[in-house]
Parts: C-alpha cells; sequence; structure tokens
C-alpha cells in the first residue's frame, strides 16, 4: 500500500479536498500538523526521494519565510501587549500568530502538492482520469501527444537558435537566450501546427475517433485507495480538531 | 476496393479542382500513384482512407465508393478498419513513448478485447520480424525503424488494404532498399497503395501503376520499372584554394573526427552518407567554425527573423539588396512573409541571404529530401546559375542520383570524413559500398 500505487483520480480528489479543506482554516496549528503528518505519511507509504522532494521544496521555502516577514514587519496594527520591534514595526502576539498562520500554510499546500505529483506517474493519471473520471479520450490523447511534443519542440529550438546564431545574431549568454525568444515563436508555432495537423490524421487513419474504445492499461479502484483516502481526510480532521480546540 | 467515376474534388475556399474527372477501379494487389507535387495524388489518397473530406470540408462529387459502398455513408473510422496508412514523416505518426503502447493504441481504438491485445501484439511483431523493438523508446529509433514500427501499427489491425504515403521521403537508399525487401516478404496477404514519385527503388514491387497529372489520370496500366531521374554534373572552373578546418566533436555516443578539407573557389561538392553518419553534424560544425560559410538548413524556413523578403534580404548589413532580389527571382514577393513562400521559394530567398552576407561558401543540408523532380530540376538549375556565377557550393546528401551534379565529393562514415574524390567514385563500387550508398543489386 503506496501512495505511488493509489488510484490516481481518487488521490487527486483527496489533495484536492485538502488544500480546500486548509484554505478555509485560519490557524497556525492546522497547518502545522498537517505538514508534519503529511511528512509522516509521505516517509511510511512512499519511495519519495528526500533529495528531490528538498529541492523542490527550495522555493516554497523561500516564500513562506518571504510571507513571514513581510507579515511581521509590514503587519497592521492591532492592540495588545507588544512583543518586541521589528524594523520600527510593533509586533503583538496577533501579528506573529497570523504570520505563522499564512507561512505555516505555504508549506502546508506544497507538502500536500508534492506528495501528489511526486507520487504521480503522468500517464497513470491520464488513463485513470478517463477511466475514473470520464475525461474524453479527445482531451487525454491530445496530452499524450504534448507529452511526445516536448523533445520534438525542444530540438526544433535548437536548431532555430543555433541557425539564427550563424545569421550573426549575438547569442553567446543566457540572456542573450531570452531575448531573442520572441522572434522565434512564429517559426516555431508553424511547424507544431503543421506537426499537430499530420499526427492527427495519423491518429485518425489508426482509428481514432475520439468515441469511447477498450482499454488495455486499466488502472483499477481497490479497498487500499479508500483506505489511503481515508487517512488523509483523518489527519485533516485532527488537524483541524487541534487548530480549533 | 475503389471505384470512381468521374470524380471530382476541390478545396472549400479554392476555385480550382484538385482532382478532376478521375474514373479509376483499385483492384486487389500492388499499386503505385505517381505524380508530381500538386498533381493530387495526396488528396486521392486522403479521399481513400477517408481523412478527406471531412477532415479539410472539401467538396467531392461524381462517384466514390470504398468497398462497395459510398463513402458518405460510413461511419467515422469505419473504413480505417479496412484501410491502413503509413505516413510519410516518420517523425509525426505516433503518439505513445514506446512500440508496444503504439500498437496498443491502434487495437484500443479498434475496441479489441483486452486479453487479446498483448498476444496480437506479440504475433504482428514476430510475424514482421520486429520483436526486438517491442520496448523501444520511438523517438530513439531511426528513420527506416520508424517507418517499420507505423507499417506494423497499420497492418495490427488486419486491414485489406495498406496505404503508403512516399514512406521512403527520409530514408537513405540503402535503408530505404531495405524497407521495401522487408515490406514485399512482410506484405504478402495485404494489399498495397503507394505514393511515390521516384519509384526506382521499389524495383518490381508493383503490378499495377497510376499516374496522375494536373489531377487527372494519365496512366492506369501495368507497372513500368524504370530508372531514376538522371542529373548530369555541372562544369565548374575551380579557383583559389580555401582550407576548412573542423574540429573533434563528441556528443552522446557519437563522436565526429577532425577533418580540413581543401576547397577551391567556385567548385561544387558534395559531401555523401547515410543517415546518421554525422554528415549534417559535420556540416553545422563547419558553419559555425567559419563564418566564411552560410549554411541553408533542410528547412530554410528556420533562417528567416524578420518578416518580410526585402527586410529579410537586409538584415544585418548595408549592401544593396536589390541586384540580387532580381537575379533570385525574389523581386515580386519582396512584401511577402517568407514563410508564407513556396519550398523553392524559401530556398532562394536562403540563398540570397547567404550571398548578401558575404558568405564564400553555401552550404545545403540535404537540399533534396523529398522534393518532385521538377523542384530537383530548379535545385539544380540554382546551383548550375551560382556556380557559373563563382559562388562555390557545398551540399550534403544521400540522393545518389542527384550528388552526380557534383564536381567534387566527399565521404562520411560514422563520423569520419574522407576525400576528395573526383567523379571517378562512381566506379569504386566497394567504396560505395562499405559507405552503405550502393545498392546490392538483386
Amino acid at each position: 500500500m503506496t501512495f505511488h500505487e493509489m488510484n490516481p483520480t481518487i488521490k487527486f480528489l483527496t489533495v484536492t479536498l485538502l488544500m480546500f479543506g486548509l484554505a478555509f482554516i485560519y490557524n497556525p496549528w492546522t497547518p502545522l500538523t498537517v505538514f508534519i503528518g503529511i511528512l509522516i505519511l509521505q516517509s511510511l507509504f512512499s519511495s519519495i526521494s528526500w533529495r528531490r522532494w528538498g529541492l523542490f521544496m527550495i522555493p516554497f521555502l523561500f516564500t513562506a519565510l518571504g510571507t513571514l516577514w513581510t507579515t511581521l514587519v509590514f503587519g497592521k496594527e492591532t492592540g495588545g501587549e507588544i512583543l518586541f520591534t521589528l524594523l520600527g514595526n510593533d509586533v503583538t502576539a496577533e501579528n506573529v500568530m497570523l504570520a505563522a498562520t499564512l507561512a505555516l500554510r505555504v508549506l502546508a499546500f506544497t507538502a500536500v502538492s508534492l506528495l501528489f505529483t511526486l507520487t504521480t506517474d503522468p500517464k497513470r493519471f491520464i488513463y485513470s482520469l478517463m477511466q475514473q473520471g470520464k475525461l474524453s479520450p479527445k482531451i487525454a490523447y491530445s496530452v499524450f501527444v504534448g507529452f511526445r511534443f516536448f523533445p520534438i519542440l525542444k530540438h526544433e529550438l535548437m536548431q532555430l537558435y543555433e541557425t539564427h546564431a550563424l545569421r550573426g545574431i549575438r547569442l553567446e549568454t543566457r540572456l542573450d537566450h531570452i531575448r531573442h525568444a520572441p522572434k522565434l515563436i512564429i517559426p516555431l508555432l508553424a511547424g507544431a501546427i503543421r506537426q499537430a495537423e499530420r499526427i492527427a490524421f495519423s491518429m485518425e487513419a489508426r482509428g481514432f475517433t475520439g468515441e469511447p474504445r477498450a482499454t488495455y492499461e486499466v488502472v483499477p479502484v481497490t479497498r487500499s485507495d479508500f483506505l489511503m483516502a481515508s487517512l488523509l481526510l483523518l489527519l485533516f480532521g485532527v488537524s483541524a480538531w487541534l487548530g480549533i480546540k | 476496393m475503389v471505384e470512381a467515376e468521374q470524380l471530382a474534388f476541390r478545396y472549400p475556399d479554392k476555385p480550382c479542382e484538385v482532382l478532376t474527372d478521375i474514373t479509376l477501379q483499385l483492384t486487389a494487389g500492388r499499386t503505385l500513384i505517381t505524380g508530381a507535387s500538386g498533381s493530387g495524388k495526396s488528396t486521392l489518397f486522403s479521399l481513400m482512407n477517408r481523412l478527406y473530406p471531412d477532415n479539410c470540408d472539401g467538396i467531392v462529387t461524381g462517384k466514390l465508393h470504398l468497398f462497395n459502398r459510398s463513402y458518405d455513408v460510413y461511419e467515422a473510422g469505419e473504413v480505417n478498419r479496412r484501410v491502413g496508412t503509413v505516413f510519410q514523416d516518420p517523425d509525426s505518426q505516433f503518439v505513445m513513448q514506446t512500440v508496444e503502447e503504439e500498437l496498443i493504441f491502434t487495437l484500443e481504438n479498434f475496441g479489441v478485447p483486452r486479453e487479446e491485445m498483448m498476444p496480437k501484439v506479440v504475433a504482428m511483431l514476430e510475424t514482421l520480424r520486429l520483436t526486438d523493438y517491442r520496448h523501444r523508446t520511438i523517438h530513439d529509433l531511426s528513420g527506416g525503424e520508424k517507418q517499420q514500427i507505423a507499417v506494423a501499427c497499420a497492418l495490427i489491425g488486419r486491414p485489406e488494404w495498406l496505404l503508403l504515403d512516399e514512406p521512403l521521403a527520409h530514408l537513405d537508399p540503402e535503408t530505404a532498399k531495405r524497407f521495401v525487401h522487408w515490406l514485399d516478404t512482410v506484405a504478402q496477404t495485404v494489399n498495397v497503395v503507394v505514393i511515390e514519385h521516384r519509384p526506382f527503388i521499389w524495383g518490381g514491387f508493383f503490378d499495377r501503376e497510376v499516374g496522375l497529372v494536373n489531377g487527372r489520370v494519365s496512366y492506369d496500366g501495368p507497372f513500368v520499372a524504370r530508372p531514376d531521374y538522371t542529373f548530369s554534373p555541372i562544369m565548374v572552373k575551380r579557383g583559389k584554394e580555401m582550407l576548412f578546418h573542423v574540429p573533434q566533436l563528441e556528443r552522446n555516443t557519437f563522436k565526429l573526427a577532425t577533418s580540413e578539407v581543401s576547397i577551391g573557389e567556385g567548385d561544387l561538392i558534395a559531401v555523401l552518407g547515410r543517415n546518421g553518419s554525422g554528415k549534417s553534424t559535420w556540416l553545422r560544425s563547419l558553419a559555425r567554425h567559419h563564418r566564411e560559410v552560410g549554411l541553408v538548413p533542410q528547412s530554410p524556413a528556420h533562417l528567416f527573423i524578420t518578416n518580410d523578403v526585402t527586410r529579410e534580404l537586409a538584415y544585418n548589413h548595408n549592401r544593396p539588396i536589390e541586384d540580387i532580389m532580381e537575379r533570385l527571382g525574389l523581386g515580386s514577393l519582396r512584401d511577402d512573409h517568407p514563410l508564407s513562400l513556396s519550398h523553392g521559394q524559401k530556398r532562394r530567398l536562403a540563398i540570397g541571404v547567404m550571398m548578401l552576407s558575404g558568405k564564400q561558401l553555401i552550404a545545403f543540408d540535404e537540399p533534396t529530401a523529398g522534393q518532385d523532380e521538377e523542384s530537383l530540376r530548379a535545385l539544380y538549375e540554382l546551383m548550375a546559375e551560382r556556380t557559373r556565377a563563382g559562388q562555390t557550393v557545398l551540399f550534403v546528401t544521400h540522393d545518389l542520383s542527384f550528388a552526380r551534379i557534383a564536381n567534387t565529393f566527399y565521404l562520411m562514415r560514422g563520423g569520419n570524413l574522407s576525400g576528395p574524390y573526383d567523379d571517378s567514385l562512381w566506379d569504386e563500387t566497394e567504396l560505395l559500398q562499405s559507405h552503405g550508398l550502393l545498392l546490392e543489386e538483386s
């Protein structure tokens, strides 16, 4: 029983529900318990590489710290006992609570979304959305083709940069590349549209109509999916109770 | 399978007909459809697998029967169960990541019961002798391998007919020959229709031929094997020598050896090699290291930066452009968007750009890929005209018929460049064979 095996649609629904709930609760304890709880569940029921997780976490950690800092420094005046003064702003206990709430909320959201993204294979997610979520095959297979398109587009982009460099455009630094990017959009799109049309023709010639079709890759819904979902919801329930108490 | 009487077709936004008065009956066997670009052969092809008229809102008049029923009574996808299609571009006919998933995609479309799918995949790959590819990622396969997989994907639905639209356009001659040989042995029970404007490489594959000219049937009868187009060498005057050094280059598993070429001014040079031999990599490296080399990529559109022909020619310098614009026949197109030009016009614009930026050597990457006879002749004329004017021209190709126009030759194999050779190269059968450039006569 791991989060990797969990049915992606059910996982997605649970995670969405959890985030929705988090958005309505306004105290530092709930997001803190959710954050810690997710970390515990993650280490018990998944094989996520913590290194990868840490790397993804970095930008959000900065966001959280930034939120904390700005809320403390620019927090609005509230009555009550002043705990300390930060850059000329009097900080009350209420200010601290507010800042912690906002910062921890960022962390909790990140932990929940990383739990989903790092344990979900995009292909399996799409299959599951088709089977359990009744997603139209037209949309689902557009996404699959999109996956295939990335390396092709990247290759095309590299070629464009290379030929443009040969025409004497300065493309030495990364900044040069970014500055030149708008000029590449039209040729890149022109090529992509032609390719997309060809792929669409090819799909249709092989009998793809967008109507319901057979499936080989069955993504099942099992009892352990509901178990995992309950576990996550239970965590939220406990956290909410801790926060309100 | 196809029965047409006085069939005509036109696109909704164009006044003239693409196909006119087609009366044709395709019967079992192997049929070749030939014709120049714009002769309507691709349109006819798309009517056969019923991608048209629905996908382009085209207007069909006359009678068109597929499998003894009028084309318009079929449901979407119904014809495609009986007709498998392979397209020209190996890079844009797949949906999934691996070969196995790709084959299953077709079976899913046809509603094959789940438990029958994997046995069918295994059996099909076995029959086509492609079992080793089952778990390979499609993106990593070569062009020839991709076309074989495309055939597998078309055949796995057990169609009665197999249509192939210029399947060899992007393959080098040896790979193409192997593909034809392979198709000949595996496609024993299925009827085949192929669009091809250079049928020589198919040998005696066909038993019937339909020729199209300007949307009309110009020939309908037994297939006549014929040699490829021939091109005569262009005479050049060689001036002083220029030395180009291309350093060693390593990319993943591929290694381009260091090379040095001495090129006479005004010469016409061909660099020959198979797909994946490193000739395009070499050419790009040459252009990167020498400012006097102007590269015309396989799709010349990649070069263009501005929004009209005039600005494109005047880009980055202040020399007068009028003279060259007229000489290349671009005068009437001066305000057009470079991307809206035809392939031949794009190529001329690319040459203009190179000439105006003072490039001494114009280097073409695979200029013949997917071109019909008329545009090959136009390319020939262009190169002849340029060399007469004293311009040095180099091109990289695997097109052995076209390569004969050159005066000096280099060969590329596994990242190693050898040469120069003169036209006695064509008698060195063993040398050419060892570079995968000459077909063993079978």
